[in-house]
This record gives C-alpha cells, structure tokens and sequence, in this order.
C-alpha cells in the first residue's frame, strides 16, 4: 500500500491517516478535530466548484480545502466499506477477518509483529475491563481496547 | 447569611446544542456580556433552582482548547481566571468520539466538570445504547442525558451542578501520556514550580502539557518569569511538534478504550445529512440552489417586512403632527417631531426588515445550511483573499451594513474578518438605492436600472480590489486553512430560532439605536441652528459646513448643496434625498419636484450626476456602520481607516468618472 497525500485520493474513497505535515497551518486545530494517526477518512464530494473538499472522519463531516490536505500523508484503504468496525466493538464469541489497520506507521508494525495482519481470521474469546483476549491463527492474543479500537475487522 | 451562589460555566463544540441547553436552564433571564479585553461576546443567565444562584456564563464553542482561536483562549483563560465552581461541557451523544476530546482538556484544567450528555433522542432513535453509569466510572465525571430542545433532563443536570459545585475543588484526574513523556512532564513541572505565582495561579502539569505542545499564548504568560529562560532551554531541546501529535493521539486513544465500553453501535456510516447534501451541495444542483434561496431570503425580508415598515411609517407620521399640534413651543416640538423623533424613525423603520433578515439567518444557520453556504463559495471567495465564510456578510451588506458586519463573528481568523468588515461598507446597501433612483431617473430615463446595476457592479469591483489590496499590503498572508465541521442537518425549533432573532434584533437595536439616535439630534441642531433659520437651508450651521467643504467638492463638479445633502448621508445615506428636498426648497418629500429642481438648477450633467452616484456609494460608510466598525474591530484606528479610504476612494473614483467623462465629450 502506497503513501500518498490526502489531495490524492478520489470521492467515494478511504484512507487511513499516516501523518500531520509538520507546517500546516492548521494542524493544531485538526488533531483536535481527530486528524491523529491512524484515524481512517472518507472522501464524500467536492464542493460544486471543486475545492474544498467534505470528508468524514469519526463519523461527523469535515470539510477542507485541497491544499490543506495535501499536508497530510495517508495510506488508500480502498473502497469504502460498510461492514467493517473495530474489532473492540465484536461481541464475544463471534468471529471476523481482519480488512484494516488504523494505525501509524510504527503501531501499524507493531500489530503485524503480533499477527494481526490483514486477511486473518480473528475470534473473541473473552471481553473485559481494559483489555480483550482474541484467538487468532490457532494462538491465544491478548489486546487492550484501544489498540483493539485500531483493527478493522469484517464480521463473518 | 448570604445565599448560596455557584457560578457555573457552559462549554461544548459547536453544534452540539449548547444553545438550546443554556435557553432551556437560564429561559428568558440572559444578558450579553463582553469579555474583558476582547470583543467576543458573551451570554450570562441566572436560574435560582433549590434555593440556590446560578450563574450561568455561556463560553464559546470550542473544539479543543489550545491557542489556535481567540474563542479556545478565551475559554480556557476564563475556566483559569475566573474560577467557576463547575464547568459542564455539553456532548453530542451522536458524536461522542471527537466531544470527549474537549472533555479530555477540560480534565487537564482541573477544573470540576459535570457532562451534558445531550441530544440522546437522536442517538437513541439511531439504535445506539449509551452506558451512562459506566462513563461516570471511566471519566470520574457525573453525565447527565439531555435534550435540550425538549428541555428533558434539564432539572437533574441542575441537581448535579448544584451537588458537585458543594464538593468544592477538584482534586486532579488526567491522560496518561506514556512512560517517556510523563518524565518530560514532571521534568518541566519542576522547573515551572520554583516560580511561586505561576504555580499558585496554574494548574502545573496543563502548564507543562502546554508549553511541551508549542502553546505561545502560556509561554507569554511566562514572561519576566525568574524560570523562563530555564523553560525555554528546556524546550528547544524537545520536538514539540511531535510531542503535539502523540499528545493528540493519546487523547484520542484514552477516549477509544473507554468508548467501546459504554456505548455500543455508536460508529454510523451513513446519514439521512448525507442524503441531503448529495443534493444541496451537488456539482450542478448546488450552486443555483444555493443562489435560489439567498434570493428568495431577500424577497422574503423585503416583502415580509414592507407592510409593517409603511405602518411605522404612518404612525409615526401621526405622531409627528401630534406634537406640532400640541407642543406650544416651537423649538420643543421640532427637537420633538423632527429631531428625536425623526432618529427613532429611522431605527424603528428598518426594525422588520433587520428581524426578519435575522429570523431567515437564524434559521439558516441552525439547519446547517449555513456551513454549506460557505462550503460552496469558498473557492471563489478564496480566489478574492477573502474566506468562504465571508460570502454571507458580504451579500447581507446589499440590505444594511450594520448586521452584516456583525455576521462576519463567525469567521475565527482575525485578518479574514478584519478584512471582510472593511470591505462591507463597499456593497451597495438598501438605504443608497433611493438617492441612486433620484439621480438616475432625473439624469439617465430610459437607460437608468442599468445606471443602478452598474453601480452595484462597481461597489463589488471595489470591494474586491480593496480584500487584494490589504491581502498584499497591511494584512498580509493567506486567507485562513478551511477546516470546518458540516453539522448534520436538524429541523429547527421556532423556540430556538426566535430567541436567536431577538438576541441579534436587540443587539442592532442597541447599538445602531442608540448611535443613529444621537446623530439625528445632532443634525437636527445642525439644521436648526443658528436660531431662526429655516429647517436645513444654506444659512444653518449644516448649510455653512457645506459651503466650507464645496470646494473639496468642486473637481467633481458637484455645488455646495450636494455636499451639505451628502454631509446629512454620513447620519444615513438615505438622508440625502430628503435633504436635496431642503435645499432646493421644493420639500422633502416630492421626489418629482426634486428631480425637476436637481436638472434644472444644480447645473451638473450626467457625468456629474454618476460621479454624485459613485460617491454616494463608496464614501463614508454611514454612522450606525462606522459603530459597528467599532465595536467589531476594537480598534479606532481601522475605523478611521474605514472612513478615511472610503472617502479616498470615492473622490479619487468620482474624479476619475467626471474627468474621463469629460474628456469623452459628455457633459
């Protein structure tokens, strides 16, 4: 999956948030607004006139103009999907297969290092507090919420 | 004993109904407030509830609070200096991810917080389930579900308060930010802590959050401190810019683990919002929608409201011949009749056209539309310096001036505003089309509406050239990033439209009353005066000012008694004609008669006649806007270059017409 910038990707596609340029005149108000790695974003619909832009990120609409955008770096996720959620918000004992990584770069490793990696099937043993176990490829995992909020997962 | 008095503050994003909420506490008893040093305004209410005062103070909306909007720092400088005994922060329940953002700041402030977990019915009708025993164990903060158009829910927020602020201050609950920058924290918090009245006035661990962030407005409250050259050492060693994003994504993973907890289903893909804007702000559908309806807003005011401005209008008629009739004294009744009576005319007259501009404005902005309105014009806005939320006030000015500048608050970026206030006085409003009508229909027949139209052209080629010139002068760099939130789409309340309408009403009626008061008793004297004058004539004091003004007049062609008429328009533009009535002794109310004495004995041609036109149109904005101006900047000096470019403008243009007209062998 390739890097590119945010002014790149299409109406009617996602993208997942790899970084915040660091001279954006904006930015500060836009990780407010929830433009952190690893958020995923929708591309809805040009203005009428072409620019700004409306996206959707954590579920409300964002609109930005292009040149903004092209401050941040995303990874493409493709087509929008509307089956997919985190897999935080699988009920136990359900399965599902694993179709996105919100993440950064480094976490994004992270999550491969551990085995969640795109294609695999997951299955919640047991919710809890802060944390969930999963079984994956056969193995026991162990996952806090937050990280578990971060793997798109497509119900099976 | 006194009584028991807690002062509360309300904070929120924007258009999460922390409007409605405040309406449905505080109901009727509000007043507006100024922030002290700052022109934001805002709202306090009272509400006596058990026995015990609130005071309710509504802050800004804000997303977050760091220092990238006035609005942020004005918030967070209240929560700090003022000390409210509870802040609630009022939650979208739909949108809890990026709301809990701002919770996430508040918490940092240490500021005691209760949660207003409003609009549940919409969460509620979308299937979501939110645990709201849970969150209060997670957040250590008490929620409370609202809603706050229904009002539901607005006695047990007030039970809450009222609970929380007894406990007192707050001890300290925050975000953890990892092993690495939490020894960074407390590291500058030692070093921050050694300056006494910097610890005693600031949360310590915000401070160093803060400064760690790249804040400059702490790192100034820092000044002259014994540790600020410590702190700033301190500082160039770090990579603020990255400790600002992993602080950011922090928050957000803190509200991540707890929000898969308390609330299921709260992730939606698809809205009925969204349907609507595939039409609304669709690639061919947008644009002549949006055209269509800020015309039909026009219609409407001016044909809603012409009714009741002809019934003002003969009333006070009525009332005017009253007083002649019956008040002996003849200077009396004429201060009476033409002077006090003349000033709250004018004010009470354009009050159903400004009431029902606001009603339709209001309406606008609590559908959403508003925000789409700027979304659709931001690019050729953009292309003019400007930004895509200054197309509203910049077409309101076609109607008066004076609301329109008070619409540009919405525009965050001081220099945008700043720039749109200034070029407002340019589009042509209401009041200068009747002088325009006199003069084009007594000097140009058959070919006048196109007169008129070309000088509403050349207001807007000014007002753009004016936005590019201060971009590229005084106010220099780019328009500010369009980063805006579209809300999604709600019907809105009459309740809540009303009370938006009669909040901006009265502010217009407070401050274009009082001023436009004052200027037609002024120019009641000035016409009067000296003793035994008739009413306006070249003997007046008016008159004399006139006269010693003409020659600034006479390049462009214009006699004395065009320059007293247009001395009157600085009051209001729409004092011209009637004042032309005066000086050429016909009355003032017989616009045939003035026609006939304007071609007859002014002596100007047709050239002049535009040139009059042109600069009635670019001079002086009138003195209800100059107030405006005023109160809008903060500043004098940009009122006073408002005033000062304005008349530059319109004799340098004026000159050019009636010289090159000239030339062409007109007139």
């Amino acid at each position: 999956m390739d890097e590119t910038t945010l002014d790149k990707i299409e109406p009617g596609n996602a993208a997942v948030v790899t970084r915040v340029g660091r001279h954006g005149h904006g930015r500060r108000r836009l990780m407010a607004m929830g433009m952190v790695p690893g958020t995923e974003i929708e591309v809805l619909r040009k203005a009428p006139l072409g620019d700004p832009v409306e996206y959707r990120i954590k579920g409300y609409s964002l609109s930005m103009r292009k040149a903004d955008a092209a401050d941040i770096e995303v990874r493409p996720n493709g087509g929008v999907n509307g089956f997919s959620r985190p897999m935080a918000t699988i009920p136990e004992g359900d399965t599902g297969r694993i179709v996105g990584l919100h993440a950064g770069k480094g976490l994004a490793r992270k999550l491969e290092r551990m085995g969640f990696s795109l294609g695999s099937e997951i299955r919640i043993l047991r919710t809890g507090r802060g944390r969930l176990k999963v079984e994956l490829d056969g193995s026991e995992v162990a996952v806090g919420k937050g990280m578990a909020m971060k793997i798109m997962v497509e119900p099976l | 004993m006194a009584r028991e008095t807690y002062r509360i503050a309300l904070s929120g994003n924007p258009n999460v109904g922390k409007t409605t909420v405040f309406n449905a506490i505080t109901g009727a008893r509000q007043h507006v407030g100024n922030w002290p040093g700052v022109t934001v305004e805002h709202m306090v209410g009272k509400k006596r509830f058990r026995g015990v005062d609130l005071e309710v103070v509504d802050l800004p909306g804000t997303y977050s609070l760091t220092a990238y909007s006035a609005d942020e720092v004005v918030t967070r400088d209240f929560i700090i200096d003022e000390r409210p005994d509870v802040v609630v922060q009022v939650v979208d329940a739909s949108n809890m991810e990026r709301n809990l953002y701002l919770t996430t700041q508040l918490m940092e402030l240490g500021t005691r917080v209760v949660i207003a977990l409003n609009m549940v019915d919409i969460a509620d009708a979308r299937g979501d389930t939110i645990d709201t025993g849970r969150m209060e164990e997670f957040l250590e903060i008490p929620v409370v579900k609202t809603v706050g158009s229904k009002g539901e829910g607005i006695d047990e927020l007030l039970n809450v308060i009222i609970d929380e602020a007894r406990l007192g201050p707050h001890h300290e609950h925050e975000i953890g930010y990892g092993e690495e920058l939490e020894e960074t924290i407390a590291h500058l918090v030692r070093i921050v802590a050694r300056d006494r009245k910097i610890k005693d006035r600031y949360p310590l661990r915000w401070v160093a959050v803060k400064l760690l962030e790249g804040d400059e407005n702490v790192l100034s409250k820092l000044k002259g401190s014994p540790v600020e050259r410590q702190v700033r050492r301190f500082l160039k060693k770090v990579d603020q810019v990255e400790i600002e994003a992993v602080m950011a994504d922090k928050r957000y993973e803190a509200i991540n683990a707890v929000l898969p907890q308390v609330c299921t289903r709260c992730v939606i893909r698809m809205s009925p919002s969204d349907m609507i804007d595939r039409v609304l702000t669709n690639k061919y559908l947008g644009i002549p929608i949006f055209l269509a309806l800020m015309w039909g807003a026009f219609e409407l005011t001016f044909t809603v409201a012409a009714p009741f401005m002809s019934m003002i209008d003969i009333g006070l008629g009525h009332l005017a011949s009253a007083i002649h009739a019956n008040v002996a004294h003849e200077g009396l009744a004429s201060l009476l009749a033409d002077g006090i009576l003349g000033g709250v005319g004018f004010v009470l007259i354009f009050m159903p056209n400004i009431f029902i501009l606001f009603l339709l404005l209001a309406i606008l902005e609590d559908s959403g539309y508003m925000s789409r309105a700027a979304f659709i014009m931001d690019r050729l806005m953009y292309k003019l310096g400007l930004h895509g939320k200054s197309f509203i006030p910049m077409l309101m000015g076609f109607g008066c001036n004076v609301p329109a500048i008070m619409a540009t608050r919405s525009i965050e970026d001081r220099k945008d505003r700043l720039i749109t206030i200034l070029v407002n006085p340019f589009m042509a409003c209401g009041a200068r089309l009747p002088v325009f009508v006199l003069f084009a229909g007594a000097f140009f027949g058959r070919t006048a509406g196109a007169v008129i139209f070309s000088l509403y052209v050349l207001g807007i080629v000014v007002a753009i050239v004016t936005a590019k010139l201060l971009r590229t002068t005084v106010l220099k760099g780019r328009p500010a990033p369009f980063i805006m939130e579209l809300p999604p789409y709600r019907l809105p309340t009459v309740r809540t439209s009303v009370l938006h309408m009669w909040d901006h009403g009265r502010m217009y009626l407070k401050k274009a009353g009082t001023i436009i008061l004052l200027g037609a008793i002024i120019m009641w004297f000035l016409a009067s005066y000296p003793a035994g004058v008739s009413y306006g004539s070249g003997s007046s004091y008016a008159g004399m000012i006139g006269r010693t003004v003409a020659p600034f007049f006479a390049p462009i062609g214009l006699d004395w008694r065009i320059a007293v008429a247009l001395l009157f328009g600085f009051f209001a533009k729409e004092f011209v004609v009637g004042s032309l009535g005066v000086l050429y002794g016909v009355g003032d109310t017989d616009s045939g008669a003035i026609t006939d004495a304007l071609r007859s004995e002014s002596g100007i041609e047709p050239v002049h006649a535009y040139g009059a036109m042109a600069f009635t149109l670019l001079y002086l904005p009138c003195l209800a806007t100059v107030s405006v101006i005023r109160k809008e900047t903060g500043s004098w000096r940009w009122t006073m270059f408002s005033v000062l470019y304005g008349v530059a403008i319109a004799w340098t243009i004026a000159f050019a017409i009636v010289r090159i007209g000239v030339m062409l062998g007109y007139g």
